[in-house]
Parts: structure tokens; C-alpha cells; sequence
């Protein structure tokens, strides 16, 4: 497998070309362009077998490839912030219509103010959507989310489309060592897409119909059905992958010392790399620290989290977004899981790396102290904004 | 960890030598590596800073270097001397000068001559890999060899390749 | 140097704004949030205000309208107001040297001298 050292855009372009998709269909916007370039050199010169699709606006990137999904070919498209949700009433056709398209989505801010840096606000504000979520540390993981996303969509419980979230610039635009697998290796993994639900000569279907009152729960019960089946699809698919490539993925969620934690900081993403470090070193100085990184937002994996969460006395939500007028929604997931699962601990939210703002070490280690002043019952406000409400060092 | 801040115009190479650098450490066994570019506005003109992170283990902190062990400016006019605070101790800032600087954490490199006597073009930033690999102990001449011949267009790869060996030799001989 | 507040093109203010002043909207005065605008400018425009005849071209063409109208400095009182540009937003484009027909305004580098001072 050759080392190269590539950003997380080209790394999904990487990824993607690995997973041979039919038609491409996107249209540009900082920080997904790299990606998008790259997928067309990749067509240009031969070295991918895809129709690369010009579309003049998200909305019909998406609308392209809900039409090739419909078509039973494999389809790909990539956005960010604004184009997401440009492209935002698409979403629901993809998922209702169980049409297993996998989306690159450079996470970014949303405006006004007008904003190209990273933060989660665009995806995690369209979680409702029936989108399966990933959401990738490191170029490495996006890379082979590519591949995986596709296993995991088309699989036939499933059936459900998958965004895989990258955030913008300090994953999409940093470079680092990535390990490319082979392209045949790749496509034996992948497979070839069959599709069931799509245009037929010779057994005509409806596709894409309306359903009235009467009818409609059903399909979106089954629509729930088959987002929990993924949690099981992705175990399977990720031993698969470990068996051939020799790279193992914990599924939906990652502990990281979490065997003997009373304090953990939960997080998604890139910043996930830093709040690790910050572990191994609060660990030296004997404080009982551990990380809980969510891959998976969509589904939730509720069983998981309320295992990794059980022991714990004081737990942090650190994430890029906010619900304006509630509190971040990642937070009010996992609430909802303690709840459910009568789990009682403290915990706080953290909103962090708004409009790319730059989340330090200091910072961490500010809500360490946080962490450990609630395991000794100091009182600590519920919703913290980074740099706004907390004291933001250096 | 060890990190490097590269401070140009766009249009110098700040970040292709970022990316190089990140390249060259990250290709040694046991070394990780991560290369990005501030992000502002993309045109040639606008200063451009670029970093170069370097450790012996995967590096989480995707944040910009605060501090350098080495601070490369690729244009004097860029160059400011509070800029002198952002060393680590031991840091070193190699200037694109002509002139000599008192100052002993300065290094200058005339990489405007040095380059149109090479490459025939006035291009800063190889000249500051090879006087990287002078002044490193662990970076060699060969790792950046190795980069120049794997991410370089061909036709640029020989006169690189003569022009960091002419730097480091430089750089070498005591400066 | 003319008093900038003399001329159409925003004052700069220097005081230091808390985001209680200005992140209520996306909407405040001039002059505050945006303090220049020409870290990008590699070459500067250095008008000849002596060849200089006052044909008001460049201040017309200057995309960025950087360039503005001043009274003349200089003894000869030929024309009343001559041109000046406006270096807090001049991007280097070099437009103005295209358009003016006397050759008047010539670009020279940013760092055409070492400056010592900075040291």
C-alpha cells in the first residue's frame, strides 16, 4: 500500500476513485474544491472510469445524483456549508427515496456573517434528514470511510445515503501521511453496486411516488428501521476491512481510555486528535481522563455511548455547533441517552471552533479543570461558549 | 514535536515548501508529519503563512504553530521584529536577504540570487529546504531528495536537486 | 498628506471595539471593522505630482477607488487639485499607471528597501 502525503480532500478524492463510482455530479465551494478537482483530473487522464457531470448549483448536484442512484448506478457528490444547504430539499428525496449516494461534506461555517472556515453548523443542523453521518478525525479515516460508506449505504437493510463529514481546512486542507490502498484490493472490498430500487426495462417500476396519510408512516418507519441496521452493517463492514487491510475501526463510537475514567470529554471530528493528547497528558498527571469520540452522529448509537458513559462522575460535550435558542444538538443527543438509560452523571457543553475559530491546548485543559472541579461538587454552568463565556487563554 | 513557520507572499512557494518539508520528515520511518497554509484570501501577492509540524508520534494539535523551531521568511518585506518573539528557545529565523543581520538567531540566504544562478528564476523556497537540512539533526539532504523526486514536475527535479545540495553546503561550511 | 476626513473615502477609527459594539448584526459604520485592506500589494503606485496634469483618469479607473482628489501641494498653482492614493486600500493592481497618458505614476516594489528600522 503506497505512502502519500495528501490533504483530507485529496484523500477523499483518493477514496472516492477507489470505490469507482458511475457518475460524479458536483459543483465547487471552499473547502470541498480539492476534492472535486482532483476527481475530475482522475476522469480526465483515465485513471477513474466516471462520468464527471457538470451541474450549475448544488441542488442539482444532488438532484443528478439521486437520478443516477434512480438509474442503478453508483453516485457521488460533494459540498459544504451553504451548498449544503442549497441543496437541503434534496436531501429527503436521496433518503426517502433509499437512495444510496455518499456525499463528501467539508465541514464549514454558515452565514451571515459570511464565513469559509470550519466549524459543524452545516451538517449537524440537518441531522433529521435520514443521512447516515460520519464524521472523519484524520485523512487516513477519511480515506477509508469512502470505501466504506458505500459497502454500508448499498447494503440491502440499509439502503440509506451516507455524508462523510471532514472539517474544513484544518482536515480538508492539512496534509499528512495517508496509505492508499490498492485498486483492485479497493474494488474487491467495495464491490459493484446492486441496485433493486431503480429504472428497469425489463420489469417496469414506479419510482418516487407520493404517500398519503394512510400509507406514509410505513415508509418512514422502515426508513428508521434501516438507519439502526447500519449500526450492525458498519461492525460488519469494518471487520471486513480490518481483514484486508489491516486497519481496524471501533464502529460508531471510539473509547480512549475510558476503563477506569471518572472524567471524559466526548467530541467529533478533527479535534478529536487534540483532545487525545491532552488525555495521555492529564493521564501523567494522574488525573483519570478519558475521550469518547463519536464517528457515527447518524445513527445514534445509543447502546454504545451508554456503555463507554456509565462509570463516569463529569462528562463534557465539546462541539462546533449550536442550536440557537437551546444548547448544541450533539449535547442534547447524548442527554438524551443518559436519560434513557438512567445513567447520572454531570455534564456540560462546550461550543467551541465557531467560524474556524482555533481550539488550543490551553483550552482543553480548561475544561479538565472544569472536569475536576465538578468531581469535587464546584458548581459549573451548563452551556459554556469558548472564548465568550469561559476565559480563553492565549 | 518540532515545528516550523513559513512566512511569504503567495506566489513564493511558502506553503508548497511547507508541504515538502512535511513530506520529507514524514517519509522517515517512525515520523509523522502535518503540512497546511493559513487560509485567507488565495492570491498571489497576499502574505501567506504556512506550517510544518514534525513529531515522532501522530500529531493532534491541527492548530497554527504559536512558536518555531525554525521561522522562515521568504520575503524581507514581510519581515517584522516581533516576529523574533515567536522562536522557541534555540529557534532560529532564516531571512531571504541580502544583507547581514547582526542578530545571531538570524540566518540570512540571498534565495532571490541564489535561484537565478540555479533555476534561472527568482524562486525562494527550495533554497530553504536545503539550508533546513543543514541546520536540522535529524532532516538529511537525501529526504529531500526523495521529495523533490516524487512531487516535483521532472523538469524542475535536477537544478532543485543542485540547488539545495549548493545551500546545504553553504549552510554547512559555517554560517 | 491631506486630512483623509477631507475626502470621500472612510475615516479609520482607532478605537479598540468590544463584540458587544458591533456582533449585534452583520451592519455597522464604516471605519471600524475593516482598517485597511492591502496586505496583498506587492508593488505600490508612486505618482509624479510635477507630471501630474490633473486629467482625473486614474482616480476614475481605480477599481478599488483608492485614488483621491487633494489640493495641490505644490507651488505652482497650474491645477487646483492633483491626485493620491490611498495606501491604507491600494491593492497594487496597477491600473492606474495603464490608464494614465503622462506617465506620471510608476509602480515600485513593496520592499524596494531593506528596512533597517524593523530590526
Amino acid at each position: 500500500m503506497p505512502r502519500k502525503f495528501l490533504s483530507g480532500d485529496e484523500a477523499v478524492a483518493e477514496g472516492i476513485r477507489l470505490a469507482q463510482p458511475d457518475v460524479i455530479s458536483a459543483y465547487p465551494i471552499t473547502p470541498q474544491t480539492v476534492t472535486v478537482e482532483r476527481l475530475s483530473e482522475f476522469v480526465a487522464n483515465g485513471e477513474l472510469e466516471s462520468h464527471y457531470m457538470y451541474v450549475e448549483s448544488e441542488h442539482s448536484a444532488l438532484a443528478a445524483a439521486i437520478g443516477v442512484s434512480a438509474a442503478g448506478a453508483r453516485a457521488f457528490t460533494a459540498t459544504s456549508s451553504q451548498g449544503l444547504l442549497y441543496m437541503a430539499e434534496c436531501l429527503t428525496y436521496a433518503s426517502g427515496g433509499r437512495f444510496p449516494i455518499v456525499m463528501m461534506n467539508a465541514n464549514r461555517a454558515t452565514a451571515l456573517p459570511w464565513n469559509i472556515y470550519g466549524d459543524q453548523r452545516d451538517s449537524i443542523a440537518l441531522l433529521d434528514h435520514g443521512w447516515i453521518q460520519a464524521y472523519a478525525e484524520d485523512a487516513q479515516e477519511a480515506l477509508d470511510l469512502c470505501l466504506m460508506a458505500y459497502k454500508i449505504a448499498e447494503h440491502p437493510d440499509v439502503l440509506t445515503p451516507f455524508m462523510i463529514n471532514l472539517d474544513g481546512f484544518a482536515l480538508t486542507h492539512t496534509f499528512e501521511s495517508v496509505d492508499v490502498p490498492d485498486n483492485k484490493d479497493a474494488l474487491d472490498f467495495v464491490g459493484r453496486y446492486e441496485a433493486f430500487n431503480c429504472f428497469s426495462f425489463d420489469e417496469p417500476k414506479n419510482i418516487g411516488y407520493s404517500a398519503g396519510p394512510a400509507y406514509n408512516k410505513y415508509f418512514k418507519y422502515d426508513e428508521h428501521l434501516g438507519m439502526n441496521c447500519a449500526l450492525k452493517v458498519i461492525d460488519e463492514v469494518e471487520r471486513d476491512f480490518e481483514a484486508r487491510f489491516g486497519r481496524s475501526y471501533p464502529g460508531a463510537l471510539e473509547s480512549y481510555h475510558m476503563e477506569d475514567t471518572e472524567l471524559c470529554i466526548l467530541t467529533l471530528g478533527s479535534i478529536s486528535g487534540l483532545v487525545r493528547e491532552c488525555v495521555d497528558i492529564a493521564r501523567e498527571r494522574g488525573i483519570k481522563l478519558g475521550l469518547v469520540k463519536l464517528r457515527y452522529l447518524r445513527p445514534l448509537p445509543s447502546g454504545q455511548l451508554a456503555q463507554a458513559l456509565a462509570g463516569i462522575k463529569a462528562l463534557c460535550v465539546l462541539e462546533k455547533d449550536i442550536s440557537f435558542g437551546a444548547e448544541g444538538t450533539v449535547f442534547t443527543n447524548i442527554k438524551s441517552v443518559l436519560y434513557d438509560y438512567k445513567i447520572e452523571l454531570e455534564c456540560f457543553n462546550v461550543i467551541a471552533g465557531l467560524g474556524g475559530d482555533d481550539i488550543l491546548p490551553q483550552d482543553i485543559k480548561q475544561i479538565v479543570n472544569t472536569l475536576v472541579d465538578i468531581s469535587h461538587n464546584k458548581p459549573y454552568k451548563r452551556l459554556q461558549f469558548l472564548g465568550i463565556d469561559t476565559l480563553q487563554e492565549g | 514535536m518540532k515545528e516550523f513557520i513559513w512566512i511569504g507572499r503567495g506566489g513564493q512557494g511558502a506553503f508548497t515548501a511547507a508541504r515538502l518539508l512535511g513530506a520529507a520528515f514524514a517519509s522517515k520511518p517512525g515520523m509523522y508529519s502535518l503540512a497546511f497554509p493559513t487560509f485567507g484570501p488565495e492570491r498571489r501577492g497576499a502574505p501567506v503563512n504556512a506550517y510544518t509540524k514534525v513529531d515522532k508520534k501522530k500529531i493532534g494539535n491541527r492548530a497554527p504553530s504559536q512558536k518555531a523551531d525554525i521561522l522562515i521568511v521568504l520575503d524581507q518585506s514581510l519581515l517584522e521584529h516581533r516576529l523574533l518573539d515567536s522562536l522557541k528557545p534555540g529557534g532560529r529565523l532564516l531571512l531571504n536577504s541580502c544583507d547581514y543581520l547582526s542578530d545571531e538567531r538570524i540566518l540570512c540566504l540571498d534565495a532571490k540570487e541564489l535561484s537565478l544562478e540555479v533555476l534561472g528564476r527568482n524562486i525562494p523556497n527550495t533554497v530553504f529546504l536545503g539550508a533546513i537540512a543543514a541546520l536540522d539533526n535529524e532532516l538529511e539532504l537525501s529526504d529531500i531528495e526523495l521529495v523533490i523526486k516524487d512531487l516535483m514536475p521532472k523538469k524542475l527535479q535536477a537544478k532543485n536537486i543542485e540547488l539545495i545540495k549548493k545551500v546545504y553546503g553553504e549552510v554547512r561550511g559555517g554560517r | 498628506m491631506a486630512d483623509r476626513k477631507d475626502v470621500l473615502i472612510p475615516k479609520l477609527y482607532d478605537e479598540k471595539l468590544s463584540p458587544k459594539d458591533y456582533a449585534h448584526t452583520t451592519c455597522f459604520s464604516s471605519g471600524y471593522l475593516s482598517q485597511t485592506n492591502a496586505s496583498w500589494r506587492s508593488e505600490r503606485p508612486v505618482i509624479n505630482l510635477k507630471k501630474c496634469t490633473a486629467c482625473m483618469q486614474c482616480y476614475m479607473y481605480c477599481p478599488d477607488a483608492s485614488i483621491y482628489k487633494i489640493k495641490n501641494p505644490l507651488e505652482d498653482s497650474k491645477h487646483e487639485e492633483l491626485v493620491q492614493v490611498d495606501l491604507d486600500f491600494c491593492k497594487g493592481c496597477g491600473i492606474c499607471v495603464e490608464v494614465c497618458r503622462f506617465g506620471s505614476i510608476r509602480m515600485v516594489e513593496e520592499a524596494c528597501e531593506f528596512r533597517e528600522d524593523l530590526i
